[in-house]
């Protein structure tokens, strides 16, 4: 469950989504609500998103340090997630109303729109869930 | 089994140097799908999660972690596909 759209938790949850797809494990990931506007093709996928407040203070000073160390984006990390396993990524579609948005408005690596119902059908044999 | 790590030539070489997490674990995994049945990958990483992620992941795949060896700023990882 992708809910946030700040550039943090993004990158914390593409790292995750790499290790989990890296020991063979399948991925569905739900957006909702922000998780959906992080994905606009128009919108953040390169740094446009905003720090988590509660982190804002060492932003530039970790944003620095990700360019030094030559960290690839929080898309790009999981678009490499994708290319190396099973990642589907489903996007609510009340998000989706709510922003206004058609599934032509998402970056490539989203593969549909559902409800909640649905995901949660699909998810319900899940190990292990995370809400980020 | 104990392999002399130091002389050993691997199959196939991953350079996964100053690839963040999991990029060398994902590289790994990546290179293992062009490795035969009984051959060996390397896998050079300087990221230390690399350590202790890709003995589990050998294990949980069926292949043989055969040890790791330090380098200066990097570890040299190897993995024989098959036990």
């Amino acid at each position: 469950m992708l809910f946030s759209g700040s550039a943090d938790k993004l990158l914390g949850a593409s790292i995750l989504i790499g290790g989990t797809v890296g020991m063979d494990f399948d991925v569905d990931i739900f957006l909702q609500m922000r998780g959906v506007h992080a994905f606009r093709k128009d919108g953040g996928g390169n740094g446009g998103l905003p720090i988590s407040k509660e982190f804002e203070t060492y932003g530039p000073a970790v944003k620095q340090r990700l360019q030094e160390l030559k960290m690839p984006t929080w898309l790009e990390m999981l678009r490499e997630a994708k290319g190396s396993g099973t990642v589907r990524v489903h996007a609510c579609s009340t998000a989706m109303q709510l922003w206004g948005l058609g599934k032509e408005d998402l970056v490539d690596i989203v593969d549909d729109v559902m409800g909640a119902g649905e995901f949660m059908e699909r998810s319900k044999d899940a190990k292990e869930t995370y809400f980020i | 089994m104990t392999a002399d790590l130091s002389v050993l030539k691997a199959d196939r070489v991953v350079d996964a140097r100053g690839v963040p997490c999991p990029g060398p674990l994902l590289a790994a995994k990546k290179a293992m799908t062009e490795v035969q049945p009984g051959q060996v990958l390397e896998v050079k990483s300087s990221d230390a999660g690399t350590l202790r992620d890709l003995p589990l992941w050998a294990n949980k795949m069926g292949y043989a972690f055969l040890g790791s060896m330090e380098e200066s700023g990097y570890t040299r990882l190897f993995v024989r596909k098959g036990r």
